[in-house]
């Protein structure tokens, strides 16, 4: 994503000196008037952070500025660059975006220390190596000798900065998808062949005429879909009707997904609003 | 279909239904009803008359099977046998797990561990599934604890050596040194793990003798042993996944059959999938528009089987980039996917004859957290302007962010995945969308490479197996004979 | 040879053995399980420098050839700076003091709860992590709502179908819709355990016979695009 960035990072070519005062401008009011509702926030007696059990807890912050309520600003400035996104793409949303990435891969890496490479590597095996050769300390236990295999292939992963070497990274794939490929295979069987036909048939009744017809659109359901996905069958005739139906049961059942999902979504737009309100802006909401 | 394949179709489905009859006939053997219980009398409370232990099946060698037969009938109402476990014919004993009342605890009641084939034979006895290790004083970490007492007492000692022996005693203390244990602070990460998997064995590696204490109200009515101590076994087959087996063998069969015959004939009728056909529309508008193409990996790693599809249709994708002479920009959320695609894209491109028009910092982690690389992606959306947006992989909540986003910008929009939560949302936004099992038939699709579409050929008498399945399946249960066909289908 | 065969082979012993593996219920069997998935952590581990080089080297040539908004890859830097110092600020202090022979032990160096989560990495995640995730994640209300209306416009029976049914689902899960007919929630429900079950039921099939069928080819060294094709 090297040279094609043109027109997009910067707000860019094309736009006049006048166009480019009133764009900086209007990043200026904004900055300001954060910085100034913040200023006034901390002004204000107490707020809080922290909810116990559903009741606000409050915390006096008085004047003084403490890590939590930088902590605060912070996010509170974060949460509106990123939706100034659904207004267009602007300089807020590209500032918060960047240390978002850097700030995630950060914490992605210190984690991959801890519970990767140090749990999983250096504490088996490394640490042993180099208490004996090195400073000859004692750790109790021996090493897990076995562990030099995903070492090596671990290492065969890096050559990959070395051009000519390359190929060797293709070893540690072949293990990865070796297993994933392998692993699947009986897992998903189970889970998502043998179970859902199982479940299908146990659920077949015909002892009332309701019951009946629930156990019919169960039936004609997967089987139409499962008729629908044939690749080597045209779809005609029979066929070409069946999936048909398949296709109308595919589109009501995404349609129920989609509206099952509504109001879980909205309930998280409903709560990152309350939290501006009542944790940046310290307005107390009841119930 | 070709005509040639209709006969062999009929052959299939006979022989399917051959073995649902085998199968069924097998399980049918097991449903007779369990033997009349003698009738009670007034008599003195009768004990079990016969009681053994057996190696638990389908496990890994930590469970025993105490079984006994008689001693439940009418006169043994409200007896509890409570089962208890030492490692001398002469205890000490200790109670291992719950009592059982007499006139339950029936065999038949093992069937999620035994799995389905206990219904075969006319077993009316009784059984219950002990775990050794769970008896508290055999307890590993109690054991070790004892053992790394820095002053023994010699109470501990001999208390051990009476539940242990004396070769088992020395075997553990050989683990310990082996390990260089010597207090219990020694004991943590890996090593922990390691000196108790083998305290564990070394545990259960020795005869265990089991015996049934017969009460009524609390008042002990008597006790009868096993027959003969018995070491538990670490199992090598778990018969109750036969089924899976059995599936897995018939389907993967198919899969390779039919791809041996695609390599002989290979024209092989496949339906049209538009959402691929739009791949070459899609690549072609990038070239015209001097715009890139952008490729979205899901979220899934790459030992997913959805990332892996994803991969083989990147390389498919790779190719007519190439070939187009247009631009290819591919963002990652997974290290190791990123590799991967680096590698396919790269070799894509020289397969194409362009090697020079690859550079690696096309194929680029985007963000390494769910939600940035969203923001990642959507800004590049937004600024970038592709001309084609592809999302293949397997997607969370991000779905709709990223397809809503690309909607808006303009550009040709394509999604594969097979995660079903997220397909409305990739329906509702994309021009067209390669729904579930279309993911996998996609690189077969794109590369018209016959071995591949043998197995797509595959796939498609996978679905008519299991539609005869749930055909026959539903008529059984609808005649109230599922038993039927429950040895093909129970998942325990 | 070393290029194509031995990852072959490696993908087909590995593939192999982890389906025969998941019917073989000894211990030994099982923890060859368990020691191939942390394998694969610890390969992740390593790719995570292959990560960071891209995403650290793609914002170096914005930053390099001066391009048009190259000052916001400087915040990625910062961020990624900041985050990783203050996560692994306790260990490199543990490994002087090691190195140097001072107070740390390896037995302080052994512990892995995770780095100093009380202090700053604790409030990165608290305050930028969580927030934005959060800012991110419920940007979906709108965006379902705008997507909604793109298939409104599509007028045809499928995109009715798709609208029908949401709106029902939608409406069943409201309290008001049962204050008017408790047959709207009812209703609701159905959809959700017959048809939509159905439907479900129908594509975790098929994906699964599709995984099958990927992986055999996997396995087979049918397929082989991550080794870069034939």
């Amino acid at each position: 994503m090297a040279d094609a960035d043109n027109a997009a990072a910067g707000t860019g070519q094309g736009e006049t000196g006048r166009q480019r005062a009133l764009r900086l401008a209007a990043v200026a009011v904004l900055l300001g008037t954060f910085a100034a509702v913040n200023v006034l926030i901390f002004q204000k007696e107490g707020g809080h952070s922290l909810r116990a059990g559903g009741e606000l807890v409050w915390k006096p912050l008085g004047a003084t500025v403490t890590w939590e309520g930088i902590g605060i600003v912070v996010a509170a400035g974060l949460t509106l660059a990123l939706y100034s996104f659904l207004y267009a793409d602007n300089a807020f949303f590209k500032a918060a975006e960047h240390l978002y990435v850097g700030v995630g891969l950060g914490y992605s890496l210190v984690l991959a220390w801890f519970q990767y490479i140090k749990a999983e590597l250096y504490v088996p095996l490394v640490k042993y190596w180099v208490r004996e050769s090195w400073l000859g300390e004692q750790v109790p236990g021996r090493p897990d000798w076995k562990l030099i295999v995903p070492m090596i292939l671990g290492l065969f992963l890096l050559a990959r900065f070395v051009r000519r070497l390359e190929w060797m990274s293709r070893w540690a794939f072949a293990f990865i998808i070796g297993l994933g490929a392998g692993m699947s295979i009986p897992l998903f069987i189970d889970a998502q062949v043998l179970r859902q036909v199982e479940q299908t048939i146990a659920a077949v009744r015909f002892d009332a005429l309701l019951v009946a017809l629930n156990t019919l659109v169960l039936l004609v359901g997967v089987i139409s879909v499962l008729i629908y996905f044939y690749f080597s069958i045209e779809h005609r005739g029979a066929v070409g009707l069946v999936s048909k139906i398949g296709i109308w049961f595919l589109m009501i059942s995404f349609g129920a997904s989609f509206g099952y999902t509504v109001m879980g979504r909205m309930a998280l737009l409903v709560g990152r609003v309350q939290w501006l309100i009542q944790d940046w802006l310290r307005i107390p909401i009841q119930g | 279909m070709r005509k040639g394949s209709c006969g062999r179709s009929r052959g299939g489905a006979a022989a399917a239904l051959v073995l649902v009859l085998v199968l069924a006939a097998l399980a049918a053997a097991a449903e007779q009803p369990p033997p009349a219980e003698p009738a009670g009398g007034a008599a003195p409370v009768p004990l079990p008359d016969r009681v053994w232990l057996e190696d638990t099946p389908n496990d890994d060698g930590r469970q025993l099977t105490l079984r006994w037969r008689g001693g439940d009938g009418a006169a043994a109402e409200g007896v509890l046998l409570q089962p208890q476990l030492a490692t001398g014919p002469d205890g000490p004993w200790f109670d291992a797990g719950s009592p059982a009342p007499a006139r339950g605890a029936w065999y038949r009641d093992l069937e999620p561990v035994y799995g389905i084939f206990i219904r075969l034979g006319d077993d009316g006895g009784h059984g219950v599934v002990l775990k050794p290790l769970e008896v508290a004083p055999f307890a590993p970490a109690r054991l070790v604890r004892l053992m790394l007492e820095p002053a023994p007492r010699p109470e501990a000692l001999a208390e051990l050596e009476q539940l242990l022996g004396k070769q088992t005693l020395a075997a553990i203390r050989q683990v310990l040194r082996d390990w260089e244990v010597g207090e219990p602070d020694d004991l943590a990460g890996h090593v922990e793990a390691k000196v108790m998997r083998a305290v564990e064995r070394l545990v259960l590696g020795r005869p265990w003798y089991a015996r049934l204490v017969a009460s009524r109200d609390g008042g002990t009515l008597g006790t009868v042993a096993a027959e003969a101590p018995l070491q538990p076994a670490e199992n090598l087959f778990d018969r109750r996944k036969v089924n899976n087996l059995a599936f897995a063998l018939v389907f993967s069969a198919l899969v390779l059959l039919l791809i041996r015959r695609a390599r002989r004939d290979p024209d092989l009728y496949l339906r049209r999938l538009a959402g691929l056909d739009a791949v070459d529309e899609a690549v072609g508008r990038a070239t015209e528009m001097g715009k890139p193409v952008l490729f979205v990996h899901g979220l899934n790693p790459m030992d997913s089987v959805s990332t892996i599809a994803a991969v083989n249709i990147l390389g498919e994708i790779a190719k007519r980039v190439a070939q187009f002479d247009s631009r290819l920009l591919v963002t990652n959320y997974d290290p190791i996917v990123l590799a991967v695609s680096q590698e396919t894209v790269r070799e894509g491109f020289t397969h194409a004859g362009r090697p020079d028009a690859y550079s690696d910092d096309d194929v680029f982690l985007a963000a390494s957290e769910q939600f940035a690389y969203v923001a990642a992606v959507d800004g590049i959306m937004v600024r970038q302007r592709p001309a084609a947006n592809l999302y293949v992989g397997y997607f969370y909540a991000e779905s709709l962010l990223l397809a809503e986003t690309g909607a808006t910008t303009g550009a040709i929009q394509i999604a594969a995945t097979d995660s079903f939560t997220q397909l409305p949302f990739f329906v509702t936004t994309c021009d067209y969308t390669l729904m579930g099992e279309e993911l996998y038939a996609a690189s077969a699709y794109l590369s018209r490479d016959p071995l591949l579409l043998g197995s797509i050929k595959g796939q498609d008498w996978g679905k008519a197996i299991l539609i005869v399945l749930l055909v026959a399946g539903a008529a059984l249960a609808a005649l109230d004979a599922t038993w039927l066909i429950e040895p093909l289908i129970k998942v325990y | 040879m070393l290029k194509r065969t031995v990852p072959v082979a490696i993908a087909f012993v590995v593939g192999l053995w982890f389906v025969i593996q998941y019917f073989v219920p000894a211990g030994w069997s099982q923890q060859s399980l368990t020691d191939a998935t942390n394998w694969a952590k610890i390969l992740l581990g390593f790719a995570y420098i292959l990560g960071l080089y891209s995403l650290v080297h793609v914002h170096w040539l914005r930053i390099r050839r001066r391009q048009p908004g190259y000052g916001y890859s400087l915040l990625v830097y910062l961020g990624l700076g900041v985050t990783v110092a203050l996560g692994m600020v306790g260990e490199v202090e543990k490994a002087w003091n090691l190195l140097a022979g001072g107070s740390a032990s390896f037995a302080d160096f052994q512990t892995y709860g995770g780095p100093n989560w009380t202090s700053g990495v604790d409030w990165i995640y608290t305050y930028v992590l969580y927030p934005a995730s959060a800012t991110m994640f419920s940007i979906l209300a709108f965006f379902i709502a705008s997507a909604a209306y793109r298939t409104f416009r599509a007028r045809t029976l499928e995109a009715a179908l798709l609208l029908v049914a949401a709106a029902i689902v939608m409406f069943g899960r409201v309290p008001l819709s049962a204050a008017i007919d408790q047959a709207i929630p009812q209703f609701a429900d159905w959809i959700m355990a017959y048809p939509n079950m159905a439907v479900k039921r129908a594509i975790l099939i098929g994906v699964t016979l599709g995984m099958v069928a990927t992986s055999l080819r996997i396995i087979f060294g049918i397929e082989r695009a991550y080794l870069g094709g034939d």
